[in-house]
């Protein structure tokens, strides 16, 4: 009950942001079909590229999209001063920022699916899609949810993280297997990559389009990855949250 | 008593710097007064509302609410005070008053019918009804603040917590915020903890006073017996005939003789005890002397403060 009314107190106030702020909205819907669009043309002429080419892009739209989310409402409510105010309200901060971000989540998603369909009526492309995707999508996001706690305990910490969230989401861009394939690079990088928190989900995602199998081992080490990466998020979080309590560092210019 | 705090320090590292702001206080507030925070800019007030809120970890000590520790009461705490922090940011600028409501009022948990209902009451309270679909940007300072009070009192809080209500407001939207806090408390019954810089504030609404200074507790008592113990009760006297100064240092050891012209003397003392006045009264009375005037006069809460944050409350033992 509690929950269902924070999910629809940031609804109704994300939905004024968007009243208020259209014409933002409107620019960046261009933006991303221009993206998109560029994205799917440049890929269309290589017929070695299999069907799953552009999932690893999707994947990665989309946790560019959230994983910053925490940081950003933060950093927000820091400069204005509200911070405070959500602090002193019975549900925690943390929950707080997740109800946003999957707000968040859910409004992006609906404007990539409408984005999808668009491109898909104004550009001569095909696009190959399983159901199946969807838990594997969703347990992704659950790491993912993991990963933007431990960016915005950071901004609870030292408020301009922008630039920070930006290299990130390039590394995430580069060593997730979106544009470049994991196995051809160096063996460092290769583990590195296989633990970041969106590569095990668009490998079995790719393999899901491709109709190749899928092993349990790759399920295991996608449900751990995410399931760490929740923890450790949720934890690092908690653990600045006390810290700014005993130092008292809440709103910052 | 509706909270107490017990031997709270609160100390700042930074830079490996360390600074006590708070040492060792100890005080407690009783349910349904107006308690009041005073100190001059640093003093930890700020601080101490912060620490009383949970927004802040002590150093040292407790905070009990209803005999519970506020640390193990947890989030729940927070359906049971309300609180409005220094500053006008407490509310979003871009949504407007009704709003600004509808979302605070969901974070408390409170359902839709609660929120319209107290929210439409307490908005004609403090009268701004009329403009409750304006942004919040476009307000008056002053109608900023009373809709972080009234967001803050959505789930009729037991205790509200105001740090500096009143800065920035005009003489008018003072004297009103004045009258809705003293409703607040002496109709509704809720516990108000204030700090403030304005004495004309604290001395119409504060049932108690705590000044703080040094990080201790200065003074904490009525705001009667503050100005009583600490103004130096000034008496202006007249009689009809012309009394030299040594007659009247029989009476008084401070005193200040302001005119003496045609068989008139007008003084001025400073007295702490009315037994003086009425032995002086007594002989002139019998020395058919006619006293044509007599009147007291207090210095004002703020000549007070002034003295008590200048000059330390130690100078004043020897008024
Ligand atoms: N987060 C912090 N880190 C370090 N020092 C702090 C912090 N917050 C406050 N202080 C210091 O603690 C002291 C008390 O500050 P506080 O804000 O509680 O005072 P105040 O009585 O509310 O003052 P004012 O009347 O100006 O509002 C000040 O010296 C201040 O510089
Ligand atoms: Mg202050």
């Amino acid at each position: 009950m509690k929950m269902f009314n924070i999910i629809k107190a940031e609804l109704s106030k994300y939905m004024i942001e968007v009243k208020t702020y259209y014409p933002d909205h409107i620019v960046n819907m261009i933006v991303t079909y221009i993206f998109f669009a560029g994205f799917f043309l440049e890929f269309r002429n290589y017929a070695a590229v299999k069907d799953s080419y552009y999932i690893g892009f999707l994947y990665w739209f989309l946790a560019a999209n959230i994983i910053s989310e925490v940081s950003v409402s933060i950093s927000f409510e820091k400069q204005v001063g509200t911070l405070e105010q959500l602090l002193l309200k019975p549900v925690s901060l943390e929950v707080i920022c997740l109800i946003k971000t999957l707000t968040w989540l859910a409004i992006t998603f609906i404007k990539v699916m409408v984005l999808f369909i668009v491109i898909k009526l104004t550009l001569p492309i095909n696009i190959v899609f399983n159901i199946k995707i969807i838990p594997i999508l969703i347990i992704t996001l659950i790491g993912l949810l993991g990963f933007s706690l431990l960016l915005g305990g950071l901004t609870l910490r030292f408020t301009k993280t922008a630039s920070f969230e930006t290299i990130l989401s390039y590394i995430l861009l580069f060593f997730t297997g979106t544009i470049i394939d994991i196995n051809s690079m160096p063996i460092l990088f290769q583990i590195i990559s296989k633990s970041l928190p969106l590569t095990q989900g668009i490998l079995i995602s790719q393999s899901l389009i491709d109709k190749q199998p899928v092993f349990f081992s790759q399920m295991f080490l996608l449900c751990i990855n995410s399931f760490l990466y929740f923890i450790i998020g949720i934890s690092f979080f908690r653990y600045i949250y006390n810290k700014s309590k005993v130092e008292g560092i809440w709103n910052e210019y | 008593m509706i909270l107490e705090i017990k031997e709270l320090s609160k100390t700042y590292k930074t830079n490996r710097k360390k600074q006590l702001v708070l040492d060792s206080v100890s005080f407690h507030v009783d349910k349904g007064e107006i308690f009041s925070i005073l100190g001059e800019n640093g003093a930890g007030k700020t601080t101490l509302i912060k620490l009383m809120v949970n927004l802040l970890t002590p150093s040292k000590g407790k905070i009990l609410y209803k005999n519970m520790e506020i640390t193990t009461i947890g989030k729940d705490y927070y359906t049971e005070i309300g609180v409005v922090l220094e500053g006008n940011r407490n509310i979003y600028w871009y949504l407007s008053a009704y709003e600004n409501i509808l979302y605070f009022g969901r974070l408390m948990g409170l359902k839709e019918k609660e929120i319209r209902e107290r929210g439409e009451e307490l908005l004609k309270f403090f009268g701004l009804y009329e403009d409750k679909d304006k942004k919040v940007g476009n307000f008056s300072r002053g109608m900023q603040q009373k809709l972080s009070i009234i967001i803050s009192l959505l789930h009729e809080p037991k205790i509200l917590f105001l740090d500096e209500p009143t800065l920035g407001l005009d003489v008018v939207s003072k004297m009103d915020m004045i009258e809705k806090i003293k409703h607040l408390s002496k109709e509704e019954g809720v516990t108000v903890i204030i700090t403030s810089h304005q004495m004309d504030v604290v001395e119409k609404v504060a049932d108690r006073v705590m000044i703080l200074g040094e990080g201790k507790i200065q003074f904490l008592d009525t705001v009667d017996k503050l100005i009583n113990k600490y103004s130096g009760n000034k008496y202006l006297i007249r009689v009809e005939r012309n009394l030299d100064d040594a007659e009247i240092k029989k009476y008084f050891d401070t005193v200040n003789v302001v005119r003496r012209e045609n068989d008139i003397t007008e003084i001025e003392v400073y007295i702490d005890s009315n037994r003086l006045i009425n032995s002086f009264l007594g002989d002139m009375v019998k020395r058919n002397i006619y006293v044509t005037h007599i009147s007291k006069s207090q210095d004002s809460l703020e000549d007070i403060m002034y003295k008590f944050l200048k000059l330390g409350s130690d100078s004043f033992e020897d008024v």
